[in-house]
């Protein structure tokens, strides 16, 4: 009888086991937004509604962080903290290059990866010194953008392991706010937006 | 088709297509004949597996005079000659023109001399992150083979007028540097031998190499047996032509930098292409490193430096004690500040790089010492790095100087025993003392995160005692607050010359001493804390009292991410006291009520009260 309470009184406890996942995902889209148009001056977005932070069951594959019994916390959804001196020199870093990235988008020698990193797409019409220019603006850029997404990580608190979650979202983010005429990176493939 | 058959490889696989016309002239008696004529093609075409070549002209004048063949003043024009495919390296030239002399005499080497030019010349990688494009070409030429050593000999002198190299991404204009290769060289084909009896590699602005020596294996898995040697290798012309157009764009520092001096080294380089051994000397002579425009500058700097460094493979453990050699500086300045002569010895051995006695450097009015100080391995990892240091006595007023700060007084002493670099890190232990208004600055924790890269984030704790809050707020023109200052700060960062983050904890603390505050101090402390001032307020009791007692004064506040977190150093409620009036009347206090503050909002308030003029009284 005893075992049997103890097995039911389990079987309550372990039932109400909720695992909060909580990675500010609508907050960084906000921030990426922002922080996309600030330094590549795309176009305005209107603003996201605020989700709810997801729960999942114990099991689910991708639950880690928090972990509350019975009582179910919600994560508050404020935005994250996009600024201080490191994001700053890094947003300044980014700004300041897009003026000498962006004739190369205009012309589709330089793309915009599935990953929101850029890439040459076409060497055509550069001479070599372009060419060369190309590859030194985009592996400056791109260790840009990734020191910026870890600094994002840092100032929040957000684990390493979720760098890859915010690289995503930016790309999102430098996709949409790309120029019409620019080239896009889908599914291996180019496309002019 | 026949003619064809009797050519060796690879000319017997290929395909031709064209006219050939021959014109010979016999004479002389039946046992002393003479033969004379001119070969002739034009517009022949040419088909190979990697090989195409559209269009070729010659014009072979020969001549047989027993037993020797002489060719003489041959020309040969090819155009649009492609080698290589897709898959592999390709080179091309719009134009190759060459004439050549060559003289056959049975069981002896066949000798051919000539000149050739080649325009429009480029090559591909298979990835094309490696391009050249628009070389221009021009040489004399001489090729020798041997039928009993089974040589052929090449020797020749070449420049490139022109041609555009993109490797990844470095970019060069030969134009600029004309590079010249001489080549004296036998290939000995038994025994896959390469002897470089003299080669010499030159550009204009930075200057020649001379290589010579063998290469065993050449064509299978090349075993170098080689020596080089410079008298005029240029630095500056290196750093400008290889290094910073390539990296500006990720370090903009580099557009800043100028190098100077003339290198000369000999060295030998042996071993196998993973595991090349180079050993020998160099030495700097006025060798210099300057910012510009007008920023510090390093130099005259000599050096004359024994080495033996391994690459690209890590260096074999070696117990042979490594030859010493010496780095002088003859001056450095930094703003305003000079440094006197340094000597340091220094050794690179094993790719360790290693200043074996300590280097002392007079600066500041006072003296630092590093001791200590080595690169494991500076070929494959050159981050890494540890030394310790030691400052004696370093004037602070001559420091802030130098580094545009408000001018401080004091003196500067610490020890840091021991600067490690730990990943991306730069860590230190030990602490650095500062006697600083007529107190005390220990600063301990000191780590430097990401030390090479342009965002390097500076991490230390303070702890401050006995500090003279007169002469701190004399030195920073805050009006005038007596008495004594304590406390500490911890986990401060500084990235991009700015503090990203800091908790603090400074307050007053009495030790007997008169403990007073000015009119023009309360206002910036209340600008500082609220953003709005209270001048009219201060101005009327100012009219009365120039100054005024309190029993305490401080704050607590933490900075993180741009918000700055105020407190102060009693509260009560929701009111936190930065500054708690003495008992004795008149009574002021300042009190916070907005403990959360902006970075930008706190800028604003420091401009604000920079911009203030002084009220004097």
């Amino acid at each position: 009888m005893l075992k049997r309470m103890i097995f039911t009184l389990i079987f309550l406890v372990s039932a109400c086991v909720t695992v909060n996942i909580y990675f500010p995902a609508a907050a960084v889209e906000r921030a990426a937004d922002q922080i996309v148009k600030e330094t590549w001056g795309g176009p305005a977005k209107p603003a996201t509604p605020v989700p709810q932070p997801q729960s999942r069951s114990l099991f689910s594959p991708n639950r880690f962080l928090a972990l509350s019994f019975v009582s179910e916390a919600f994560a508050q959804d404020a935005d994250i903290n996009v600024t201080n001196p490191a994001i700053r020199a890094l947003k300044d870093s980014i700004k300041k290059r897009s003026d000498a990235i962006k004739p190369y988008m205009d012309r589709g020698n330089i793309g915009i990866a599935q990953d929101g990193l850029l890439a040459i797409r076409s060497a055509d019409g550069l001479n070599l010194k372009e060419r060369a220019e190309a590859n030194q603006l985009i592996d400056a850029e791109n260790k840009d953008r990734e020191a910026l997404y870890a600094e994002i990580a840092k100032a929040n608190g957000i684990p390493k392991e979720n760098i890859p979650k915010i690289k995503s979202i930016f790309a999102k983010s430098w996709i949409e706010q790309a120029q019409p005429g620019w080239w896009i990176q889908s599914n291996g493939n180019w496309q002019k937006k | 088709m026949k003619l064809k058959t009797l050519l060796p490889s690879p000319f017997n696989q290929w395909s031709y297509q064209g006219r050939g016309r021959v014109e010979v002239e016999v004479h002389g008696a039946w046992n002393a004949l003479a033969v004379k004529g001119v070969a002739r093609s034009n517009g022949t075409q040419i088909r190979g597996a990697d090989l195409a070549l559209e269009n070729l002209s010659l014009s072979a004048p020969f001549e047989w005079l027993r037993p020797t063949w002489r060719v003489g003043e041959a020309q040969l024009t090819a155009l649009k000659l492609t080698y290589g495919d897709k898959n592999r390296w390709q080179a091309a030239a719009e134009r190759v023109q060459a004439s050549a002399t060559m003289d056959l005499v049975p069981d002896q080497p066949v000798k051919i001399t000539g000149r050739l030019k080649s325009t429009g010349g480029k090559f591909a990688s298979p990835d094309g992150s490696k391009l050249g494009e628009n070389f221009a070409v021009d040489g004399d030429f001489e090729l020798r083979t041997d039928p009993v050593k089974h040589s052929i000999g090449v020797g020749g002198k070449f420049r490139a007028d022109a041609g555009e190299l993109l490797w990844g991404k470095f970019f060069a204009d030969l134009k600029m540097q004309q590079p010249v290769i001489e080549l004296q060289a036998d290939y000995f084909r038994d025994l896959d031998r390469f002897d470089c009896r003299r080669c010499n590699f030159n550009l204009t602005k930075i200057g020649s190499v001379d290589v010579s020596g063998s290469v065993e294996g050449f064509s299978q898995s090349p075993k170098l047996r080689l020596q080089a040697r410079s008298a005029n290798f240029l630095p500056g012309g290196f750093y400008e032509f290889v290094l910073r157009s390539s990296f500006n764009r990720e370090y903009p520092l580099l557009d800043k930098l100028t190098l100077g001096g003339e290198l000369a080294f000999q060295c030998q380089i042996h071993g196998d292409l993973q595991s090349l051994i180079t050993e020998g000397d160099l030495s700097l002579k006025a060798g210099e490193l300057r910012e510009q425009p007008e920023g510090w500058q390093i130099g005259p700097i000599t050096l004359n430096l024994p080495f033996q460094i391994s690459w690209p493979g890590s260096p074999q453990t070696s117990s042979a004690k490594p030859q010493i050699g010496v780095l002088a500086i003859e001056q450095a300045r930094f703003g305003s500040q000079s440094v006197g002569r340094i000597t340091a010895a220094i050794s690179l051995s094993n790719n360790a790089l290693i200043f074996p006695q300590p280097i002392q450097v007079d600066i500041f009015g006072g003296t630092i010492e590093i001791s200590a100080l080595r690169w494991p391995d500076v070929i494959n990892d050159p981050k890494q790095l540890s030394f310790s240091a030691e400052m004696k006595r370093l004037q602070l007023d001559d420091l802030s100087r130098a580094l545009h700060w408000p001018p401080f007084s004091g003196t500067l002493t610490g020890s840091i025993p021991q600067v490690q670099s730990v990943g991306n890190t730069l860590q230190t232990n030990g602490e650095i003392k500062a006697e600083l208004f007529g107190g005390q600055v220990r600063l301990g924790k000191l780590e430097i995160e990401n030390p090479f890269s342009s965002l390097a984030a500076i991490r230390l704790d303070a702890r401050l005692s006995g500090i003279d809050l007169e002469q701190v707020t004399k030195t920073f023109s805050f009006g005038r607050i007596s008495g004594i200052l304590e406390g500490s700060i911890d986990d401060l960062v500084i990235t991009d010359k700015q503090p990203s983050q800091f908790r603090a904890d400074l307050h007053s603390v009495d030790r007997g001493t008169e403990q007073r505050i000015s009119v023009e101090a309360l206002n910036k402390i209340t600008v500082l804390s609220s953003g709005a001032s209270a001048g009219a307020l201060y101005s009327g009791l100012a009219g009365f009292f120039d100054s005024f007692r309190y029993s305490k004064l401080g704050f607590k506040a933490s900075l993180k991410n741009d918000r700055l977190t105020l407190r102060g150093v009693e509260s009560q409620g929701d009111q936190e006291f930065l500054v708690v009036g003495s008992f004795l009347p008149p009574r002021v206090n300042i009190v916070s009520h907005t403990q959360n503050i902006a970075f930008s909002e706190l800028l604003r308030r420091l401009q604000q009260i920079k911009s203030d003029k002084p009220e004097t009284k």
